[in-house]
């Protein structure tokens, strides 16, 4: 019961069940998210997702400005009825548009494969229904999304989720540190439990913060791994190097277990506010939704 | 092992006790050896690094863990040392030992049991050194009074003769014994065990008191549950068995199963009778058909070997004895035109033909048959007499009996006689009409190519006071008969031979001898000229086993057979004469076990139960219990790596708990089929699947073997067709609807119910509204079903018409060879169920173009179909087994297809025209 289920990657057939599920999963917390009333109540502004005005003529919807035709410009493009008032000919520009892109990152590795007897399904399971949902919701507002650290390009799309699905099913090794290189505003998302990954972090926000991009960690954990509800003699082995440690009395162990547990996660949260970044610590024995609001409400007011 | 004395143990292998000295080493073994730790995968360990301190704790085995091994090792010790709880040795006497073994019939039941009691004496008296004299009540076959040896041997020789001992097939001759002991001298001094039969009585209590003068006497008699059974009577009424069981001690209840075999020992049929407490007999009836009756070779009662439990049937059982009249004139040169030659082979399957002239015959027959003769007037009276003692004469009619009629006739005869069909007459031969219901031959089919040419006819105005049985088509006498002081005259009104019709040539005339014959009284009285005497040719042991008989058995002096009771001298068992074998049995006799006379013991004497002093033996109690504890530490262990420590702790107790509470399956199982279904949950449960069904009768035995029958048919249904029928269904004709199936099975046996009205009108909207309906009496007896009375409410219905005719909508008439239910599935000529050979019934227009929505028939069809669960047909087929089985599943496979198709099967016969139409 204590043991890890493995998720299973390799077997062929078993990662399509597993990820239509997850997806489904995800569809129904992203619908959630949109409906529930919200903590503070204070509406989500609509404005501020879709598309943004990049006050510049560009592709658009908008009415941006009238130029003098010059020659490289095709005459399908004169607008007639403002040329007929004067003696020039002019074409319509309209506003350039671009949607902000939400770069997402979900740590599979395998400790992220581990669950206890206290938890219904594994850190890797919940922290890809997380995932899936923030980029359905950011899909639905017309937002693009991205895998971050997968080299590839980011979409307004529902391509976007295959993406994700495909680079998740067959690689566990994708590197936050990685960020898109691109222009524009952007938001970069981190999913995972960050275990020895300090250095790491402050890296990637230091980075993120000379791109002046903001961000949000999720930390997602086992809730065996937050309260230790081991007793008796105990062999632990790391579920990423494989190092054992052989505990007489686990139970002895568990004040000092949790006192460690709680420093760092502040020291995690400082990491965050470093870099303006928010942070939220998630129980996979919890509810998905309140860290997924936490995420959006902090990632809509930067 | 005086210590344990006070919890009344011994142990009979107590130096493995020694092996309790190993606990403590087990205890110290696993205290330090200490139990593997919980193995956990575990992302954090990065943090458990941190704070680490490398103290390991050392970690032991828990107290209640090391417990419960050592007190799993101390069963496994206890119980290797054999305990027995209880245990009394008997009581050792210091002086020599004379062991009394009684060895008549009564002691075959348990002999194992008196043979360990006479070898625990012996050995006690060998510990101690003294000697051994043996007294055996019995003597050997062939040997009329006991031998009497009273020395004393030591133990090995006393036990060689005990091992040789066997129990006798016959009644403790006690006077015998008494005189015989009365004759030797009886030692003195001596430790005096007497192994009794439980029988007491007069010359006993002299025996007791000889054997108690001087010495102490101990007797072990048997305990009440093992007193011996036996079968005091066998009879045969009409077409039943009745038997009668008895035991010497009628405390207790008890149920005891007779079993009925053939020559080969195979089972022919089974029947329990049941003891009540205080009851010393036991009556028991069962029907057999004549047939089945004739195979019969031996009754026994199950689980009671003894001479007095098996019923050996001789010859004279199963044959009736028929003497035929000699005719004057040589018949062996055209047997084919003599009428003694059809008679002869019509009888021969069910009886014992002799041939004579009639003054040797009226000594010991059954039935004479005279064929075509007239007689004298001294063989007339002869006759007349014996006709009035009893007896049974059929007459054949014939040229010479035409010619000069004499007066033993059931009417008068016109001479002459009738001719049809011939050269010089009008008239063609003339059929047989069917025969009445009133007939004994009422049942048998008429066959249409039995046609008469010729006739003795019977004077029209002398019928009055004769019976008719058969007539002719236009109505003429064929079988006429008159009662006469206690038996019966019957005439055949045409010769034996073919000259006078086709009769003997058909079935029908076997039959119709074998019904005729069946009326005859049985004659039991010996022939008085059985000279030579009965010489034994297989005799019975104390067993109840037939083997060969020892050289030098006298055998049966002349005369003396009705006299003779099985003794030394004539052991029962089958016995050979010139009029065939005979069986002579203990068991039958009515004074072969009438309770036990009482016992008047000296008062010195000491009694005992055999066979009820061994005390209770533990070794089975302790070795379950190590294998319970054996689970239980597995259990414990398994769930200590899983659980946290606290949880495991309770662990042990929750499991024995849990073992505790859970019911046993048996009683979960039964409370199953208790609950009784709601209405809703039965509707359902019969909609949902096809079932055959079957309507549930008081007797549970029926049920069972018709739910057997079902299931099999539906097995076979599902093997064979693409009928696939769930499992049957028992149906109370009461309550529950009977709507959802197609079929309703109703093994009926008398005394058949009346039916209220509701349930009629349920059967009839049921028939009415496409269901079948199988009616089957099971019990192979030829249907009458002509003349059924609805009669009054109350009064349960006197025959199978009546009860038919409760609620039969429609008249019911046989089978006709093309019916649809002869075709629907497989092709039959012939519905065999338990019984082969019966007429099916159904309505009369189904015979037509009509669905018929009822079928009656007597062959017990599914007792036919039900099969163990080791494919064994349930019950012996008769008369064919396997073969027939197999009709009767194809019988049931066209029942149902019946059912659920009616006569579709029937537009096959426009087959040829459809193809030929369509230029085939």
């Amino acid at each position: 019961m204590a043991e890890p289920r493995k998720a299973e990657h390799s077997t062929p057939w078993r990662p399509v069940t597993r990820w239509a599920v997850l997806r489904s999963r995800a569809q129904i917390l992203a619908q959630a998210l949109s409906r529930a009333p919200r903590a503070q109540e204070r509406p989500l502004s609509t404005g501020m997702f879709g598309n943004h005005g990049r006050r510049r003529s560009g592709m658009g919807e908008v009415f941006w400005q009238f130029r003098r035709y010059q020659q490289p410009d095709a005459a399908a493009m004169i607008d007639w009825r403002a040329s007929a008032k004067s003696d020039h000919l002019f074409i319509r520009q309209r506003e350039e548009e671009t949607a902000q892109t939400y770069w997402i990152w979900c740590d599979q590795s395998a400790s992220m494969q581990f669950q206890s007897h206290l938890a219904e399904e594994s850190k890797a399971d919940r922290a890809l229904v997380l995932t899936l949902a923030t980029a359905l919701f950011f899909l639905e507002r017309g937002e693009r999304v991205g895998l971050l650290g997968s080299g590839r390009k980011s979409f307004s799309t529902r391509a976007a989720l295959d993406q994700i699905e495909d680079v998740l099913r067959t690689r566990t090794d994708v590197d936050f540190t990685n960020l898109p290189i691109g222009h524009g505003s952007g938001r970069i998302i981190l999913i995972g439990d960050f275990h020895e990954q300090d250095e790491k972090l402050v890296h990637a926000v230091r980075l993120a913060q000379r791109r002046r991009l903001s961000g949000f960690l999720l930390q997602v954990l086992d809730p065996a791994e937050i309260d230790f509800p081991y007793d008796g003699h105990v062999q632990f082995t790391d579920t990423e190097t494989r190092g054992q440690e052989d505990v007489g009395r686990a139970e002895a162990l568990r004040a000092r277990y949790i006192e460690e547990m709680d420093h760092w996660r502040d020291k995690l949260s400082a990491i965050a506010r470093s870099g303006g970044w928010g942070y939220v610590r998630h129980s996979t024995g919890r509810e998905p939704l309140p860290p997924l609001r936490a995420l959006t409400d902090f990632v809509a007011t930067r | 092992m005086e210590w344990l004395s006070p919890i009344l143990t011994s142990f009979q292998a107590p130096w493995v006790l020694a092996g309790l000295l190993a606990l403590p080493a087990l205890w110290w073994l696993l205290r330090h050896q200490p139990p593997r730790p919980q193995h956990v995968d575990f992302p954090a360990t990065w943090i458990i690094a941190r704070i680490q301190d490398r103290e390991d704790t050392p970690t032991t085995t828990p107290w209640w863990l090391l417990a419960l091994r050592a007190l799993l090792l101390a069963c496994v010790i206890f119980g290797l040392a054999r305990p027995l709880l209880n245990h009394r040795p008997a009581a050792a006497g210091d002086g020599p030992l004379l062991l009394v073994m009684d060895n008549d019939w009564t002691t075959a039941a348990h002999w194992q049991d008196r043979m360990q009691t006479a070898q625990a004496l012996i050995d006690q008296a060998e510990q101690r050194g003294a000697g051994v004299a043996l007294l055996v009540s019995e003597p050997p076959v062939g040997q009329e009074a006991p031998r009497i040896d009273l020395s004393f041997l030591n133990s090995e020789a006393a036990r060689e003769r005990l091992s040789i001992l066997e129990p006798r097939p016959w009644t403790a001759q006690r006077a015998a014994l008494l005189k015989a002991l009365q004759q030797a001298r009886v030692p003195q001094g001596a430790d005096v065990h007497w192994l009794w039969n439980g029988v007491g009585g007069q010359e006993t209590e002299e025996i007791a008191r000889l054997l108690a003068k001087g010495n102490r006497l101990t007797a072990h008699g048997p305990a009440p549950a093992d007193t011996p059974y036996a079968i005091s009577s066998l009879e045969e009424h009409g077409d039943a068995l009745a038997a009668s069981l008895s035991r010497l001690d009628p405390t207790g209840e008890a149920q005891v199963t007779l079993r009925f075999s053939d020559a080969q020992g195979n089972g022919i049929a089974r029947s329990v009778a049941h003891f009540a407490d205080g009851a010393a007999t036991a009556d028991l009836q069962m029907r057999l058909p004549a047939e089945t009756m004739g195979k019969l070779a031996r009754a026994e009662i199950v689980g009671q070997a003894s001479a007095a439990a098996s019923y050996a049937f001789g010859d004279d059982w199963r044959r009736r004895r028929v003497g035929l009249v000699s005719l004057d004139e040589d018949t062996d040169a055209l047997p084919l035109t003599s009428p003694i030659y059809y008679i002869k082979r019509a009888l021969a399957p069910m009886t014992q033909v002799e041939t004579g002239p009639i003054d040797d015959l009226t000594d010991g027959m059954d039935a004479i048959i005279v064929p075509d003769q007239s007689l004298t007037p001294g063989a007339i009276m002869t006759l007349t007499e014996w006709i009035e003692k009893g007896g049974l004469v059929l007459r054949f009619a014939g040229d010479r009996l035409a010619g000069r009629p004499d007066q033993l006739t059931p009417t008068d005869l016109r001479p002459g006689g009738r001719e049809m069909g011939a050269a010089m007459t009008w008239d063609k031969p003339v059929p047989l009409g069917a025969f009445d219901d009133k007939s004994p031959f009422a049942g048998l089919a008429v066959p249409e190519d039995v046609k008469v040419s010729r006739q003795v006819l019977a004077d029209p105005n002398s019928l009055d006071g004769a019976e008719i049985w058969a007539q002719l088509e236009d109505g003429t006498p064929l079988v006429t008969a008159r009662r006469m002081g206690d038996g019966l005259l019957v005439m055949l009104h045409v010769g034996a031979d073919p000259k006078y019709s086709t009769l003997p040539y058909s079935g029908l005339f076997v039959e119709m001898l074998e019904r005729v014959v069946k009326l005859s009284g049985r004659h039991h009285a010996a022939p008085a000229d059985i000279d030579a005497g009965m010489a034994a040719r297989r005799v019975m042991d104390g067993f109840g086993r037939l083997g060969e008989p020892p050289a030098g058995l006298p055998g049966i002096p002349a005369g003396q057979w009705d006299s003779s009771v099985p003794s030394p001298l004539a052991p029962p068992g089958l016995y050979e004469g010139p009029q065939g074998s005979r069986a002579l049995n203990l068991a039958g006799r009515r004074d072969i076990a009438g309770g036990p006379a009482g016992m008047a013991w000296p008062p010195s004497a000491r009694v005992e139960a055999i066979g009820h002093d061994t005390g209770v033996n533990l070794l089975p109690w302790l070795i379950a219990a190590a294998l319970l504890l054996f689970a239980l530490d597995l259990i414990v262990s398994f769930m200590r790596r899983l659980l946290p420590r606290r949880a495991a702790a309770a662990a042990p107790l929750a499991v024995l708990a849990l073992v505790c509470l859970t019911p046993r399956e048996s009683d979960a199982q039964s409370a199953i089929q208790q609950q009784p279904l709601t209405p809703e949950e039965y509707a359902i449960e019969a909609a949902g699947e096809l079932h055959l069904a079957y309507v549930a009768t008081g007797d549970p035995g029926t049920n069972r073997l018709t739910e057997r029958g079902l299931q099999t048919l539906s097995n076979m249904l599902s093997l064979r067709t693409s009928v696939e029928p769930a499992r049957p269904m028992a149906v109370d004709l009461e309550q529950d609807d009977i709507a959802f199936f197609p079929v309703l099975y109703w093994a009926v046996t008398p005394p058949y119910p009346r039916l209220s009205a509701p349930v009629i009108e349920k059967l009839q909207r049921y028939m009415r509204t496409g269901g079948l309906l199988v009616v089957d009496t099971g019990d192979g007896a030829p249907l009458r079903l002509s003349g059924g009375v609805a009669g009054p409410a109350g009064a349960p219905p006197a025959t199978l018409a009546d009860f038919v005719a409760q609620f039969a909508t429609q008249p019911l008439s046989p089978m006709a060879r093309d019916h649809v239910l002869t075709k629907s599935f497989y092709l039959l000529q012939d519905f065999p169920g338990r019984w082969a050979g019966q007429t099916v019934y159904v309505s009369a227009d189904s015979n037509e173009d009509a669905v018929s929505p009822i079928i009656v028939t007597s062959s017990g069809w599914a007792a036919g179909w039900a099969m163990s669960n080791d494919n064994k047909p349930l019950v012996p087929l008769v008369p064919d087994g396997p073969r027939q089985q197999e009709y009767a599943w194809r019988t049931g496979i066209n029942m149902v297809m019946y059912a659920l198709t009616g006569t579709y099967k029937s537009d096959q016969v426009h087959l040829p025209a459809l193809l030929e139409r369509l230029g085939q």
